[in-house]
């Protein structure tokens, strides 16, 4: 099936950040005394988990569903910055809790979510072209329908969650230029990404995309965009609408109020208790240049309902769970347009902090039977919860839409929603590069990384082969390329190591004067799968600083049996003449490949033309930057193969040949593609 | 245009820069229309992605050989093993909306739940006609159990499509609906029948304001958009269905936009 393979893609990508993560870990100094680190979180298969490593190297991991009443039902989110070792857990669960959408003229008033829903028959089918550079997910669902005098279940499995990586623009920059300064100094600059999941839901005329981004600074920002047409049966009320036919008293389309509200099940770093608080800035008196602002916190014991106030900052963090300056770990609730509707008294309220319990369900009608039709303000007021330990946020964000010519036709999409950020859930910016990570605290001036930190390299690894055999007398040798990134303009000085995970696996090669070590790969690695890194030791008493390879697989394969004294030659008579060729020596191959085309756009996939001499049949693998790409076997010894889809960006693309009983294996050098949007 | 307009273009497309923008310009566009990427494409049904649609009398109800892990999205098969599992605990009075024995299915999901949760919870919910009220199953799919049954008069999930349709049903055979057949007629030339209209149904409870809805929220009740074969809405905000007591509430008089009171019919 389709989906399988895709959600496979996706395990292996994480797979594989969790080393990278493992390897990236030895540049940091004093190991910071993390709390119980999650590195596999498995609370669904693969086929129920969003998963996505950014291209900052932020990675999400969570597990979706979809509810017949709420729609897609995000559970499990957890997140693992470039630096970090393992995942850590944000939130238990988010989703939509209600949508109600009340009209000015006070004859219509619909619960989008509660009595129609974004599931069952009303979850849309994404047509490809609605998640470009994306990958639809399938769901299942079945529900019972009749028509005439009959009744039977409609089952349906519909690609219905987009989930793309988009770009976000500018995610910091720092020149480091003095100030009143014009020169060009070092510059800190990244572009950054999101990983955006969404569905859309149809509920009669008005269409929403329920959209979560996850971007690569931690942040989580759940959004209701709505787009469709405007409501044809409010659309006669020239008093509490606005004209948006021909003429100046044409037909006028009703004022509505989107009220939309989301329950977010916080679950920070795990933790068993969890504290929620805000804070309130106000102006409290003048100091000698200006106003003073004074902030206040008051923590959040009970179950409360709480107003839309300015520079209001909502929190919900874990006590024994502190980041490596010893501040608790806790995400806080940031808004940006919003007009909570006060005509409800459960739409009143911008924020709701409840005591967890999985009977609330819904802001307002709630739905599940055991505390049934309860809103927002029950669940404050049937509380008895003195000490809140498990904070569940009902959080609504209101829209009051007064309908524009420019809503016909279809309508444009307008969007509400609010931001998860992080307050102190990593001790420094989740992206610090290298150079940076030392700047914490009161910096004392313009920021220097050349004195700051030391002086940033980093390293990158190119294995000369995939695999050897064990004992072999032509080992495998590891060229490692040592490069500045910050600092005055020399060549890193320090020696090179080989890591297998916690294995060293060869020492101490120094860095030649071109920035460059060949390492060679001991004969003596034990037959098997490894992950090798590559670690920039600096010299001591230098300013370098320490960096690590990705992680390259590597492979030993077992050394041939040799010839087993017990079968004598001369006691297998039946067997031809011809048919001995396993009893020779296995022939030396070479393996060479050309590409169709050395620059390709992301969309596609390359392709490439292998040919192995020595050899007519077997299996060739085609590596990009160390990975598995593709696979094929050979005809004649030939094959050509189509890619897998690869990142933008330049690649190194090698093809080893495996080898069989009469050929040995080969490899064939590197040749840059290069992937452009 | 003003006067002095000739004089401002002349000047500018005297410059040679200017002259190459514009040819560049009109060349793009001509390739632009002949490649078609200034069309408005709406994308045709069958021309998206395919998404099988299957119709089956009864769903798989047995055990299915692959259970998902706690919190893995339901399959079609866990969708019927929970089914048949919640149907074996409806009481014996209960009924669906055609009054045959048997609670009306409402919908099959994943029980809210603390994610971390070992075992795999269903919510199995239905609407009993029988004794008028919600009927929540919770079925336990690792063990094969139903763990609890909890019911609810009052609350009104949104109805099904099996019930919106018996909703249209009532509503487009109903005296007091004549309004919504003459409609029909008048715009289509063929007589309105439940399955020659597309319906979407809401769930409706009483409100303050009408006096003749006052049952609905006790009694199931829903209030449909119809639209003709050709996407028309229909005038049916004046009514509500009680699937209940099996009739149509007429609580308004305002759909002054109907082709019926000289609107455009929207």
């Amino acid at each position: 099936m389709r989906w399988t393979a895709q959600l496979r893609r996706r395990a292996a990508a994480v797979a594989a950040t969790a080393l990278l993560g493992a390897g990236l870990a030895v540049t940091t100094g004093p190991a910071p005394s993390y709390a119980a680190e999650v590195t596999t979180p498995a609370a669904c298969s693969q086929e129920g988990t969003i998963a996505k490593t950014l291209k900052n190297g932020t990675s999400w991991y969570m597990c979706w569903n979809v509810e017949s009443k709420k729609g897609l039902v995000l559970e499990s989110v957890y997140v693992k910055a470039p630096h970090d070792t393992g995942y850590r857990k944000v939130l238990d669960s988010l989703a939509l809790a209600q949508l109600n959408v009340p009209y000015d003229s006070g004859q219509h008033l619909w619960n989008d979510i509660t009595s129609y829903g974004f599931g069952n028959q009303y979850l849309q089918k994404l047509d490809p072209s609605e998640c470009p550079d994306g990958e639809l997910i399938d769901v299942d669902q079945a529900w019972l329908q009749r028509s005439g005098t009959n009744s039977a279940y409609v089952t349906r499995t519909l690609p219905a969650i987009c989930v793309q990586e988009v770009e976000t623009g500018l995610a910091y920059r720092s020149h480091e230029q003095d100030w009143g300064s014009i020169d060009d100094d070092l510059l800190f600059t990244k572009q950054g990404t999101s990983m955006v999941v969404s569905t859309v839901s149809k509920v009669d005329w008005y269409e929403y995309q329920s959209r979560y981004e996850f971007t690569d600074g931690g942040v989580i920002a759940p959004s209701l965009g709505a787009t469709g047409d405007i409501s044809p049966e409010d659309f006669a009320d020239p008093v509490y609408g606005w004209p948006v036919g021909p003429g100046a008293t044409g037909a006028a389309a009703t004022s509505h109020h989107h009220n939309a509200f989301w329950r977010v099940d916080f679950g920070i770093d795990g933790a068993s208790t969890q504290r929620a608080r805000y804070m309130d800035s106000t102006s409290t008196s003048t100091g000698p240049r200006g106003p003073i602002l004074t902030t206040s916190t008051t923590p959040v014991t009970a179950a409360v309902g709480l107003p839309m106030v300015k520079r209001r900052i909502y929190n919900v963090y874990a006590p024994t769970s502190e980041n490596a300056d010893q501040h608790p770990r806790g995400y806080e609730i940031v808004f940006g347009a919003d007009d909570p509707y006060e005509a409800q008294p459960e739409t009143t309220n911008q924020v709701t902090f409840t005591q967890y319990n999985a009977c609330q369900e819904f802001a307002s009608q709630n739905q599940n039977p055991a505390c049934a039709l309860q809103s927002v303000v029950d669940y404050v007021a049937n509380s008895t919860t003195s000490n809140i330990s498990n904070p569940v946020a009902f959080v609504n964000v209101g829209f009051h839409h007064l309908v524009r010519d420019e809503d016909q036709s279809p309508m444009p999409i307008h969007w509400q929603g609010f931001e998860l950020v992080p307050r102190d859930f990593w001790s420094m910016n989740p992206l610090t590069p290298t150079a940076r990570e030392c700047v914490n605290g009161n910096p004392g001036g313009q920021v220097d990384s050349t004195t700051a930190c030391g002086w940033a390299t980093a390293s990158d690894v190119v294995l000369s082969a995939p695999s050897q055999v064990a004992g072999t007398g032509t080992p495998a040798t590891a060229t490692v390329t040592v490069e500045q990134l910050s600092g005055s303009g020399t060549i890193p000085v320090g020696t090179v190591s080989l890591t297998d995970g916690l294995d060293l696996v060869a020492t101490g090669v120094q860095v030649g004067t071109d920035g460059t070590a060949v390492v060679p790969i001991p004969a003596s690695l034990a037959a098997g799968e490894h992950q090798l890194t590559a670690v920039f030791a600096p010299e001591p008493g230098t300013k370098w600083m320490t960096s690590a390879s990705s992680t390259v697989p590597f492979t030993v394969e077992a050394a041939a049996v040799t010839a087993s004294p017990s079968v004598a030659p001369s006691a297998s008579p039946s067997v031809s003449p011809s048919a001995t060729p396993s009893a020779d020596a296995p022939k030396a191959t070479r393996t060479s490949f050309s590409l169709a085309k050395k620059k390709i756009k992301v969309k596609q996939r390359a392709r490439v033309k292998v040919s192995v001499s020595g050899a007519t049949t077997g299996t060739v693998v085609i590596y990009s930057d160390g990975k598995r790409v593709g696979t094929a076997s050979l005809t004649g010894g030939a094959a050509a193969v189509q890619l897998k889809k690869l990142g933008v960006g330049s690649h190194k693309i090698t093809v080893t040949f495996v080898g069989s009983s009469g050929a040995l294996s080969s490899t064939a050098g590197a040749k840059v593609l290069k992937v452009v949007k | 245009m003003p006067h002095n307009a000739p004089g401002v273009a002349r000047t500018l497309i005297s410059s040679p820069r200017v002259i190459v923008t514009v040819l560049a310009a009109v060349l793009l566009l001509l390739a632009a229309l002949i490649t078609g990427a200034l069309r408005a494409t709406p994308i045709a049904a069958e021309e998206s992605a395919k998404a099988p649609v299957g119709s089956v009398d009864q769903l798989p109800s047995a055990k299915p050989a692959d259970l998902g892990e706690p919190r893995d999205p339901l399959s079609i098969e866990e969708i019927g093993y929970a089914l048949g599992l919640a149907e074996e605990s409806l009481p014996a009075s209960s009924a669906d909306v055609a009054g045959e024995s048997g609670a009306e299915l409402l919908s099959v999901d994943l029980a809210s739940m603390d994610p971390t949760i070992k075992t795999r919870p269903v919510e199995v919910t239905f609407y009993d006609y029988g004794n008028n009220e919600v009927v929540g199953v919770t079925v336990e799919l690792y063990a094969g159990k139903v763990t609890d049954v909890s019911s609810a008069d009052g609350l009104q999930p949104p109805p099904s499509p099996a019930e919106t349709y018996q909703a249209t049903r009532l509503l487009v055979h109903s005296s007091d609906a004549k309004k919504v057949r003459t409609e029909y007629a008048a715009v289509t030339g063929a007589q309105i029948s439940a399955d020659n209209v597309i319906a979407t149904g809401g769930s409706y409870y009483d409100t303050d304001a009408v006096k003749n809805d006052d049952k609905c929220g006790v009694h199931r009740c829903v209030e449909l958009q119809l639209q003709d074969p050709t996407g028309l809405y229909l005038s049916t905000t004046d009514y509500v269905v009680d699937l209940s007591a099996g009739k149509v509430i007429v609580i308004a008089d305002r759909d002054a936009s109907s082709v019926l009171s000289g609107g455009k019919g929207n």
